[in-house]
């Protein structure tokens, strides 16, 4: 069959269920449509947008990219949309309500800045921007057009980790004194590139005036998480950092080590290396009743031997981690065993599971709708952004840093 | 001009090895491309694993049976590609037997009742959506999931200026694209079925793939007798006759899924199927009918 019988076909397939009328409808439910353009599709936007076209009503009818590859793939997976090179002609489009931005970091908050002023609500990748200053417009550019302006920290979209916060305020961990934070490759984090004319535009990460390296594109996660978890945002910063290993021409650390101070003494400390993978990706926190250690693939729980036992302990299923019992978390199985146990309120079954992209695009698309504030707005991104951010700052003086109030207000 | 070098780089993915043999003047340039491409594979395999609880194939499961399910754009590509091989092959090859390769898995005494649980895959291209029209139906994409992936795969690549490469997705799909160096085509062997150590042949591809379906590495036993892990979406049973299908095709998911269909529906109708498409060619294995060991039969484009 070729290409063109195989679509005849299929356009038949369709027409048959609709005209033996299957489901009563013939066309998936018609929600009120949000009308979109797509900013950026290189490996982090092409993942983005297919979520994004995931959430029920989101019609992609602009996408921009100034790497010709990249817009003729995308523009072949979305056949009604229009291709742009730049992006301020899509913004124009007095159509479009929503901008998607899946750029390189100091793009962040030109682009977003100028879509919210032309009326768009935006959905910025992560971290927010390049620099302080630049979170800081953007923030206030969202509280003064009115848009929403959500960050794509979807950590704070997963069911997991929602869970595991629950959890932390109900005080299964006790006091959190510590956190280690976790994000090791061994690898040069290149992408290759087609031509050497296009090194700084694919493998932009790599070079400070783009980009804000580790901290940016790893940490920012990470510390977002902390930051939620712990309700607060450090006070203080050191760290060593350095291109020690991949001596190629790269201008941002192959390593970071760094030591975040949090109210109350806590303490939390990122690591990210390029060279030794045996640490993996992360966060720990550790309380004076329990240690949790979470990816989004997993949460395991293990008690304090002082800790009085769970009610719901005995019922979990555990695992050995590093020698000891640790229960396993499950965002669906957990809550059951803690209403079973008399904790918590009995809860449905089980519905279909959403990964976290699905879920922050989904209620982006809500908040769009229903004029309501994103899960991760302007003030955590800027949160994150401003941790992050500081403490390169730190490395590259050699100093121990402080994080000044204002520096976190929009 | 520099000279070539070739980089191999094996992972462990989709439940198989991965392995990627890269060809080019730039040995840091390949290992940056093969970073990219085992990304994608994980990528895939978080989306098409139907033993992942939040994989978009486990959500569509969850929520076709009931209401229209929006999918990412290539998903749906592919979804309407298996649609349309299941009708070429006459359900021979059918991503709607989940629940069956479920049955038969799980099952320690041959199943007595095998309800009919296949179905069809309902398309919205308006608002890429898909609906079961079966509300036991469960889609599996074992059957084509790793030919997606090398496609993918050599899609990448091409598009990082890797023109020469030959991806190998566990023994079930090699993607040859272009050449090696100095060579015209990437020489593949196929193993015998019946001993592993042994090649029955070797077949000739550039930019084609060679996909095998076999009974011999993965099945089910029940009560002392062995059973091929492919089930028969026509019948609910697993396919018997043949040891082993090779099919060799431009498209690696296609490749892939004819290879299931090719092993389930047999000689007589792979013969008319390739007769039909010159451009596909396969290599069967069969019990001789004397006994005196495998016979292998090959049909249609087959290169060497």
């Amino acid at each position: 069959m070729t290409d063109i019988s195989r679509r005849d076909f299929l356009k038949g397939a369709a027409v048959t269920a609709a005209s033996v009328g299957l489901f009563g409808s013939a066309r998936a439910q018609e929600v009120e449509p949000v009308t979109c353009g797509f900013i950026g599709v290189g490996s982090q936007g092409t993942l983005d947008m297919g979520k994004a076209l995931r959430a029920p009503g989101v019609k992609m009818v602009g996408i921009c990219d100034i790497y010709p590859p990249n817009l003729k793939k995308a523009l072949k997976t979305v056949p009604g949309a229009r291709g742009y090179e730049d992006y301020r002609w899509m913004l124009e489009r007095k159509d479009i309500q929503a901008i998607f931005i899946a750029t390189p970091l100091y793009l962040h908050a030109p682009m977003a800045i100028a879509a919210m002023q032309a009326g768009k609500h935006v959905f910025s990748e992560k971290m927010m921007a390049y620099s302080i200053d630049d979170a800081k417009v953007m923030a206030k550019t969202a509280r003064d057009t009115k848009k929403v302006l959500q960050i794509g920290h979807q950590r704070r979209y997963n069911a997991l980790y929602n869970h595991a916060y629950d959890l932390i305020k109900q005080g299964v961990l006790g006091k959190i004194t510590h956190v280690r934070l976790m994000w090791n490759r061994n690898g040069n984090w290149r992408r290759a590139v087609p031509d050497p004319q296009f090194e700084r535009l694919i493998n932009w990460r790599m070079y400070k005036d783009q980009s804000q390296g580790l901290m940016a594109e790893l940490a920012s996660h990470q510390v977002h998480v902390t930051n939620w978890f712990l309700d607060s945002a450090p006070i203080s910063v050191m760290g060593i950092g350095g291109i020690d290993y991949w001596k190629d021409g790269r201008e941002t650390y192959d390593n970071v080590n760094v030591l975040f101070e949090y109210p109350e003494g806590v303490k939390v400390y990122f690591q990210s290396l390029t060279t030794n993978q045996y640490d993996n990706c992360y966060e720990q926190f550790m309380g004076d009743k329990g240690t949790l250690i979470m990816s989004p693939s997993g949460a395991r729980l293990i008690p304090e031997p002082k800790a009085e036992e769970l009610a719901w302990a005995s019922m979990a299923h555990k695992e050995k981690v590093g020698g000891k019992d640790a229960i396993v978390l499950d965002a669906d199985v957990t809550p059951r065993l803690k209403a079973q146990a008399g904790e918590g309120k009995q809860l449905d079954a089980g519905t279909a599971k959403k990964d976290d992209y699905l879920s922050e695009m989904e209620s982006f698309i809500q908040c769009i709708r229903e004029g309501k504030e994103p899960g991760c707005d302007a003030q955590e991104g800027l949160q994150a952004a401003v941790s992050c951010l500081l403490a390169n700052q730190a490395m590259a003086k050699g100093k121990k840093l402080e994080y000044k109030a204002d520096m976190f207000e929009i | 001009m520099q000279d070539l070098t070739m980089i191999r780089v094996i992972r462990r993915a989709m439940g198989c090895e991965f392995e990627l043999l890269l060809c080019g003047e730039d040995r840091r340039h390949l290992l940056a491309a093969a970073e990219e491409a085992f990304e994608e594979v994980h990528r895939l395999e978080e989306q098409l694993s139907v033993f992942r609880p939040d994989s978009e194939i486990s959500y569509i499961n969850a929520l076709a049976v009931k209401e229209w399910v929006r999918v990412e754009p290539r998903l749906y590509g592919l979804l309407q590609t298996a649609a349309c091989l299941s009708a070429e092959t006459e359900g021979a090859f059918d991503i709607t037997a989940g629940r069956l390769i479920d049955l038969w898995s799980s099952s320690e005494s041959i199943p007595a009742d095998i309800p009919k649980t296949t179905g069809e895959i309902v398309f919205d291209p308006d608002e890429n959506a898909v609906r079961f029209s079966n509300p036991d139906m469960k889609l599996n994409l074992g059957a084509i999931g790793k030919g997606y992936a090398a496609q993918q795969i050599a899609e990448l690549l091409v598009d990082r200026g890797v023109e020469n490469a030959l991806i190998s997705a566990g023994a079930s799909t090699v993607y040859a694209l272009g050449s090696p160096p100095d060579e015209d085509a990437w020489a593949v062997g196929i193993r015998s079925p019946v001993n592993q150590c042994e090649r029955i042949t070797s077949v000739l591809l550039r930019n084609q793939a060679l996909s095998t379906s076999g009974s011999h590495e993965r099945f089910v036993e029940i009560d002392g007798r062995r059973y091929s892990h492919l089930i028969d979406p026509r019948t609910g049973r697993p396919a018997e006759g043949l040891l082993l299908a090779s099919v060799i095709a431009s498209d690696p998911v296609e490749g892939e899924a004819l290879s299931t269909a090719f092993f389930i529906f047999g000689l007589e109708k792979a013969q008319e199927y390739c007769e039909a498409h010159p451009d596909v060619g396969a290599v069967f294995v069969r019990e001789d009918w004397q006994g005196l060991g495998p016979e292998v039969i090959k049909i249609g484009g087959v290169s060497q």
